[in-house]
């Protein structure tokens, strides 16, 4: 035990993605809490949810696409939570990284 | 084989459409050089006529009843998301030695074939479209999809999916995307957007029973059983069985189990369950090649101009009924076995 120089622990950010859609239609699921990641792997996922959250939301025109994966990132920080939505064929670039990252922790639900 | 158009053909002589094409008014002059004109590039200018939807190009169609002959291109992504990749194969060139340029390139192939064969039929858009088919989509990419004017086939990762360019329904189920945003153009949210998706499933499992002259009780009526890695085998949807085809598959067989969702657009790959089992049980009931009859039913309800983009389940159903009713008499079997399904799951 040391003394109280240590900065306040990270609560971190809770994160909950789910992609939808697809022509599979299967459901995929991530849960993760950031605090419980590697720090440097906490940094840079805390990052780019912070570049994705102030990046212009995607567009709303009706799309003939048909078959698109469909996202849903909610954030929950300090006791707020903050969700978007977004179709694969509609994603602002920092958006598309955090998909990318979030859904490689995704597994089915059903 | 059944031919699923009803409305007349007659052959227009050369002659008369080179005078169209000289004398004829500007929409004349177009529709006859388009009749003459079979090369790549008169062909994708009648798509984009096609495409403009403000004028309907099906009285050329019948004047002519030009076609029976694919047009494919294969682009290959190299992984890329935007853009078109170089053709890696184009129509009548020799294989590629890559089996996902094949696949898409026979599969698509396979699928022409079918809507000519079977629905009589010119393509996607029913004017000899050209149909282009953009492989290694993305990398280790989990989806294959129709963007509104080709389909897009991802590799897989391995685990969920794998390439679904070998999957032969899901070829027939991505261009058939295509083939109902240029008739009902169905809305793709709920229950018209589950019915999108239902038809997509039905034709794309039509194309392949097609291809493997399987009748209805021979077939699997599983959807992509080719394309899924070990984490969802055996398959995606099971149109007998829905709910059954993976450990995921929350599909509803009937009205009794439909999930209101704003998930996917409203649920339409889940809820399109329901209809797909109908045509099932449809095709079950009346025995033989499916594309025959319950096919011939699907199609016309497809061009229904009765119907609305968004027709809900009932709508389509009592358009499914009109359809076997014109084709086939109001007091027949087939009315009976129409009416039968879709009480079977709830809908009528
Ligand atoms: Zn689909």
């Amino acid at each position: 035990m040391t003394g109280s120089t240590k900065p306040p622990r990270n609560t971190g950010m809770q994160l909950r993605f789910v992609q939808t859609g697809g022509v599979g239609g299967v459901k995929l699921v991530a849960e993760i809490n950031t605090s419980q990641l590697p720090p440097s792997e906490t940094a840079s996922i805390e990052h780019l949810v912070d570049a994705a959250l102030a990046e212009a939301p995607p567009k709303t025109e009706t799309s003939r696409v048909r078959d698109d994966l469909q996202y849903e990132v909610h954030v929950t920080r300090g006791g707020t939570t903050t969700s978007f939505h977004a179709s694969e064929r509609d994603l602002a670039p920092n958006v598309a990284a955090l998909v990318k990252r979030l859904a490689e922790r995704a597994e089915p639900r059903r | 084989m059944a031919i699923y158009s009803q409305r007349p053909t007659c052959i227009v002589p050369p002659d008369l459409l080179k005078r169209l094409i000289l004398e004829g008014d500007s929409e004349v002059r177009v529709r006859a050089l388009e009749t003459l004109s079979l090369d790549i590039s008169v062909r994708q200018a009648r798509a984009e006529i096609a495409g403009r939807r403000d004028f309907d190009t099906r009285p050329l169609g019948s004047l002519v009843d030009a076609g029976g002959t694919p047009n494919r291109v294969i682009h290959d992504q190299a992984q890329a998301t935007t853009g078109v990749g170089a053709v890696a194969r184009g129509e009548g060139q020799p294989a590629s030695k890559d089996s996902a340029v094949n696949e898409a390139y026979d599969g698509l192939g396979a699928t022409y074939k079918f809507y000519w064969e079977a629905c009589r039929r010119d393509s996607i858009d029913a004017a000899g479209m050209l149909m282009d088919g953009l492989v290694h989509y993305g990398t280790n990419y989990n989806n294959a999809m129709w963007d509104g004017d080709q389909m897009l086939f991802g590799d897989g990762d391995g685990l969920l999916f794998t390439r679904f360019t070998a999957s032969l329904d899901v070829i027939g189920h991505e261009l058939t995307h295509g083939v109902t945003q240029y008739e009902l153009n169905l809305v793709y949210s709920s229950q018209a957007g589950a019915l999108n998706e239902s038809m997509s499933d039905v034709m794309g499992s039509l194309v392949k029973q097609y291809a493997l002259k399987q009748t209805a009780p021979q077939a699997d009526w599983l959807i992509g059983p080719d394309c899924v890695g070990p984490k969802l085998k055996p398959a995606l949807r099971s149109m007998k069985a829905p709910g059954t085809a993976n450990s995921y598959d929350n599909q509803p067989a009937d009205m009794d189990g439909y999930v209101k969702t704003m998930e996917d657009h409203g649920g339409v790959h889940t809820n399109s369950g329901i209809p797909n089992h109908a045509f099932y049980l449809l095709a079950i009931k009346l025995g033989g090649n499916a594309w025959e009859r319950a096919g011939r039913i699907w199609y016309e309800t497809l061009r229904d101009p009765k119907l609305r983009p968004n027709s809900g389940f009932r709508s389509f159903a009592s358009a499914t009924v009109r359809q076997a009713g014109i084709i086939y008499g109001t007091s027949s079997a087939e009315v009976s076995a129409v009416r039968e399904a879709w009480s079977a799951v709830k809908v009528l």
